[in-house]
This record gives C-alpha cells, structure tokens and sequence, in this order.
C-alpha cells in the first residue's frame, strides 16, 4: 500500500499484517525483560514469583522497589504520630489532671505550689523519684549505699 | 552523679521535715568527703533554723569540717542564699551562746564575709 504525499512522489506504508506482526514482535520483546512485571502482566497477569521474600528485596525491581519505598514511609508517618501522641497528648492530659488540682487550691498553696515547681526546673529525673519517697525508705537507702 | 548523691540532693529538697534527721545523721557523719560536702549543700538548701544550726553550730560539720574543701563548699553555699535572715539569726546566736571558742570564730568570719558580700 502506497500513501501519496506532498511535492509528488510515494511513501510505503505498512500492511494490516505487518502491523500485526511488528505489535507481536513488540510483546514479544517486552516479556523476555525479565525484571519488569508490567512486561510480565502481557502474559495474563503478574507473576507470582514477583511478590516472593527475594524479589521483594530486589533493588532491580521498580514495582516492588516503590512498593517498598511506600511500605517504609507509611511506617515512619505511623511511627511519627506515635511519637507526636506520646510527646504532645500526655503532657496534655498531665497538665490537664494539674488544673483540675489547682481549681481545689487556695492562693497560698497555689503559691507554694509555683514555687515548688520552678524550684525543681533541671532537677534529675531520678532524684524527683527519690523525693516522692518517705523519709524512712530513702533513710534505709542510703544507709545501705554507704555502708554497702 | 552517684544513686546515694542523688538521694541526700532529694532528701534536701524532700518537704517532710524528718529528712533533716536522716541528713545529720548519716550525711554530715559520713567518712566520705563527697557525701558530707552533698549533706552540707542539701542543708543549706532548706533555709531553716534546724537545718542551718547543724552547718553552723557544730563542731566537726558543715563550715567546722575538717575538711578545708567541706568547710569552703559549705560557705560558698551560705553566701550564695537569696534570704539570708535565718541564717544572721543562727550566727548571732552562735557568737554568742556556743561553748565552743573556735565554732564562734568561725562564725564571726561567715558574719564578716556575710557583711563584705552584700
């Protein structure tokens, strides 16, 4: 078949069967990548060997590889608002139990209630441990820390 | 810092007024000099008469140590008390009741840099 085309002169064009033929060729060609499942899906869907332990760790794999890469951020977000709700909604809800002990308190405890508080600003964690302790544990304590 | 460091410092800043007791009693007769320069500097912390009569008063504790680096570390923390009424009540009162010659001496000389301090 022959197209006419501008300035005189012909131009071949390819038969319906040669067209068939070059698409064959083309899947053809496709199917034998063997790292790329979109090539595989020609064949009726992808394989099952894509989606095994060994491919999914395959870096050679652009499917699995985004597959992956998705996987982890959605972990790390999850891990993110873990952290977010830990550092933020707890304090929250402590300073919330707090204001409900300030409403029951007169000025004066109020007051020694402030005081106490900056007093203890760089205080160690373990030693505000040790002060929510009677006396007469912390007196057994360190009398076993001295004298072994 | 050191778990029994730790517990004098919580024991200095405890509200329960028995931990003075426990403080005298096993900090500021401690053979280490750490736990009695740690003992002196929760005592002082408390800023009240109980606790300030054991580091000025006493023969062999807080500014009578005899230990010159107990006794230094002991005044520095003195000096370094925002309210110091209580403890120009304890060294007057120490000049001038204490059986000891030397312990009112040394109280005289916290007066004098109480004085030049300020």
């Amino acid at each position: 078949m022959y197209l006419k085309i501008e300035k005189g002169g012909f131009m071949k064009i390819p038969s319906i069967s040669n067209l068939n033929l070059f698409r064959t060729k083309q899947v053809n060609t496709i199917n034998q990548s063997q790292n790329n499942p979109f090539a595989q899906s020609f064949n009726g869907g992808l394989r099952s060997d894509v989606f095994q332990s060994s491919n999914m760790n395959s870096t050679a794999n652009p499917f699995v590889e985004t597959t992956a890469n998705i996987m982890k951020s959605i972990t790390s977000t999850m891990q993110k608002v873990k952290d977010y709700s830990k550092n933020v909604f707890a304090p929250v809800i402590s300073f919330a139990g707090n204001v409900k002990r300030i409403a029951t308190m007169d000025i004066g405890e109020l007051g020694h209630a402030i005081k106490n508080e900056i007093s203890m600003i760089g205080v160690d964690s373990e030693v505000k441990g040790y002060m929510r302790r009677p006396v007469n544990e912390l007196r057994d304590l360190l009398a076993l820390e001295l004298n072994g | 810092m050191t778990k029994e460091l730790k517990i004098i410092e919580a024991l200095g800043r405890h509200e329960d007024d028995a931990s003075i007791d426990v403080l005298e009693d096993l900090g500021t007769n401690s053979s280490r000099e750490d736990v009695r320069e740690e003992t002196a500097k929760a005592l002082i912390r408390k800023n009240n008469e109980k606790a300030l009569r054991i580091v000025i008063a006493n023969k062999g504790k807080g500014v009578n140590d005899l230990s010159t680096k107990v006794a230094i570390t002991t005044v520095n923390s003195l000096l370094a008390l925002d309210d110091k009424e209580e403890l120009l009540k304890i060294i007057d009162d120490t000049i001038n009741d204490n059986s000891e010659e030397e312990v009112k001496n040394t109280a005289r000389s916290i007066r004098a840099l109480i004085n030049l301090s300020n």
